[in-house]
């Protein structure tokens, strides 16, 4: 019965030691066969380890806390880029690329002139730039003028060569985020006055097409220079094609998400609860019709006439039909008071009587500028009620219709509108009566997102 | 979208897309915050900052488990936050109260629990949270790690910037003694969840609502 190597103390140690390794199945063959024999002689050693496993199991048991908040980022937020840093490496990208921008602009014309000196074109570098980049309406830091000249005397003598050597000190010291995108200005066609704070954003798009792509930029920058032309033309033609109609700031990379996911006209939403019960009814004393899991997607219809209930269409989940959940357990792509109103047969309501309440919003929203009426035009032809009522409403001129200069419309769409009833949007697009939410240039936004930042 | 086309989206800037990570993911980090720093502030901001910093790098990230290249992010922000908050490791047990008659949505009021039970488990959240407070920083990582997040071994080796070897040697460490710990307080705690452990090689162990079976061995 006590057949031991060891004497018990020892034994005692090292299964103890061991009884973690124990529990998660990760100890050797032999050693767990040396604790097993030991747990079978000691009871304390059970003990122990029951305790310990009991331990652990409390620990998975232990239900989360409630989450505070979304830690959805703003849709403005930059796009990062391949370094650390990215927000000082996109300025400095932005002053290195217009250097960029007028070495090969003088560079191409200089190769037309021929024979001009090096210092000819100095001082003509030296005033062109900002005359010239305020013509095509492209503004520009201090920085690039200063560097400007310096650029020009490290190459050697000719235009040709001029044009060269400037892109490798270019590539040498910026990203290739920043990089593309910058070759831009310098097909001379005139730039739209976004084209800076454009940057940033389009960089998505044009690096998708353009040589440089977005991985490590020591590999990618060595092809560039050999193919410039090309690179220009590429980047160009792929950045202006993806620019001329864009907002100045972050709406671009959205707005194409956007376009393409929205396509049916009822609100998204996620599912927030990690078992939502179904009913069929908007309220708890209706029976239930079956449940959806945390992270479902769902396609609501419209809600109950407390706004505490939303009526989804199920058919998206696998169901037939639709039926009612908690809203406080459904995160809107879209806002709540966009919703129209049902009532629990399932029957559409009119649209309440629209007030000029504040849509509170869990945090302070800024207003984009309001340059965006490009983007409008795609947003109501497939967008959900919200997006249409409020143009429509908007450009029926409805007295009640926020200005779109007031600063504190959520152009995002909160994220957390469950709470808000103040208004009312109309189902068909032709009724002007709903005052829209504060949200005169909606953003066809999927993902609902907590502050929006100014454009840039 | 699946989430490599959301990670791929992600990195080619598109916010939205990695908005949809965030929320996938966002219940998780907070919870390994908040079990690690043990209140709600420090757990916001550290979650917040993993995001953005995940956001940031999302161009580094080169396939394999999403979940752990995040994890690792989510550790250095935990830890950032330890630092520059200079947090004090036994939390007050007045923050980490939850009132069980109103709890948040999404805790699992959807699951109709009984209110009882509930009140319980809550009582219960906050035992485990004091005793992971009182654990050494990285033993109460790892712990949260592996025993609330379900992270293997190599994924936390990874994740704290150690060792397999390590990790379980903290994780048997900080298991033992937050063992000692509810042993201690077991008075304290729910009636449900308490252990009857009697020292002695004669006594056996009685644990309520967790049947000991002598014949897993």
């Amino acid at each position: 019965m006590y057949k031991r190597t060891k004497p018990i103390s020892d034994m005692d140690a090292y299964v103890e030691e061991r009884l973690s390794d124990y529990l998660d199945g990760t100890l050797s063959a032999k050693e767990r066969a040396k604790v097993e024999a030991h747990l079978q002689q000691s009871a304390r050693a059970r003990a122990s380890l029951e305790s310990l496993r009991y331990t652990v199991e409390l620990l998975k048991e232990t239900p989360p806390p409630p989450l505070p908040r979304q830690f959805t980022l703003p849709v403005s937020t930059r796009a990062p880029a391949a370094s650390r840093g990215w927000l000082v490496w996109g300025l400095r990208g932005v002053a290195v690329a217009a250097t960029l921008a007028f070495v090969l602009l003088l560079g191409l014309n200089l190769v037309r002139q021929s024979n001009t000196s090096q210092n000819a074109s100095e001082p003509l570098a030296a005033n062109v730039p900002p005359t010239a980049l305020i013509a095509q309406g492209y503004s520009l830091p201090a920085t690039p003028i200063a560097t400007f000249p310096s650029q020009l005397q490290d190459s050697s003598a000719g235009g040709a060569a001029a044009t060269a050597p400037a892109p490798q000190i270019l590539m040498q010291t910026t990203t290739p985020e920043t990089f593309a995108p910058a070759v831009v200005p310098v097909t001379q066609t005139p730039l739209p006055a976004t084209s800076q704070p454009t940057q940033n954003k389009s960089l998505p798009r044009s690096n998708t097409s353009a040589p440089a792509p977005t991985s490590v930029p020591a590999t990618t920058q060595a092809p560039a220079p050999t193919q410039e032309p090309s690179v220009i033309a590429a980047a160009a033609n792929s950045a202006l094609s993806g620019t001329p109609q864009e907002p100045p700031a972050a709406a671009t990379a959205s707005a194409a998400t956007e376009r393409s996911t929205l396509e049916t006209i009822t609100v998204e939403g996620v599912v927030t609860a990690s078992q939502l019960l179904v009913r069929e009814g908007p309220g708890l004393e209706y029976g239930l019709i079956g449940g959806l899991k945390k992270g479902e997607q769902v396609n609501v219809l419209g809600r109950s006439q407390d706004s505490k209930w939303l009526y989804l269409d199920l058919t998206r989940n696998h169901k037939t039909g639709n039926g009612w959940v908690g809203a406080m357990f459904v995160e809107l792509s879209g806002e709540l008071d966009a919703l129209p109103f049902y009532d629990e047969t399932g029957v559409p309501l009119p649209p309440l009587i629209p007030t000029d309440t504040p849509m509170p919003s869990e945090t302070p929203s800024v207003t984009r500028s309001s340059t965006e009426p490009n983007e409008t035009p795609d947003v109501s032809q497939s967008t959900p009620p919200l997006i249409t009522a409020t143009s429509e409403a908007e450009n029926n001129g409805s007295p009640t219709l926020a200005s779109p200069a007031t600063t504190d419309t959520p152009v995002i769409q909160p994220s957390d509108t469950p709470t808000v009833q103040s208004e009312a949007h109309p189902t068909s697009p032709a009724k002007p009566a709903g005052a829209p939410t504060k949200t005169p240039k909606p953003r066809p936004t999927k993902q609902p997102t907590q502050d929006a930042m100014p454009s840039q | 979208m699946n989430e490599q086309a959301m990670i791929a989206a992600a990195q080619q800037g598109d916010v939205p897309s990695f908005n949809q990570l965030v929320r996938a993911y966002q219940a998780l980090v907070f919870h390994t915050a908040f079990r690690v720093l043990g209140e709600n502030d420090a757990a916001s901001d550290a979650t917040q900052d993993a995001f953005i910093n995940a956001y940031k790098n999302i161009k580094s990230f080169r396939g394999g488990s999403f979940k752990a290249w995040l994890l690792r992010i989510v550790t250095n922000a935990c830890y950032d936050q330890l630092r520059a908050k200079q947090r004090k490791p036994t939390a007050s047990l007045d923050a980490l109260l939850v009132d069980p008659d109103n709890p948040a949505p999404g805790l699992g009021e959807a699951h109709e629990e009984q209110p009882h039970a509930h009140a319980e488990r809550q009582e219960l959240a906050e035992w485990i949270n004091k005793g992971l407070q009182t654990l050494p920083y990285d033993q109460r990582m790892t712990l949260v790690l592996s025993d609330i997040d379900g992270f293997a071994y190599e994924e936390i080796a990874v994740a704290t910037n150690t060792n397999v070897g390590t990790v379980k040697s903290r994780l048997s460490r900080a298991r033992a003694h937050l063992r000692e710990f509810l042993l201690e307080q077991q008075e304290l705690l729910p009636t449900n969840y308490r252990l009857k452990h009697a020292a002695g090689e004669s006594s056996s162990l009685r644990i309520e609502n967790v049947q000991a079976n002598e014949a897993d061995f």
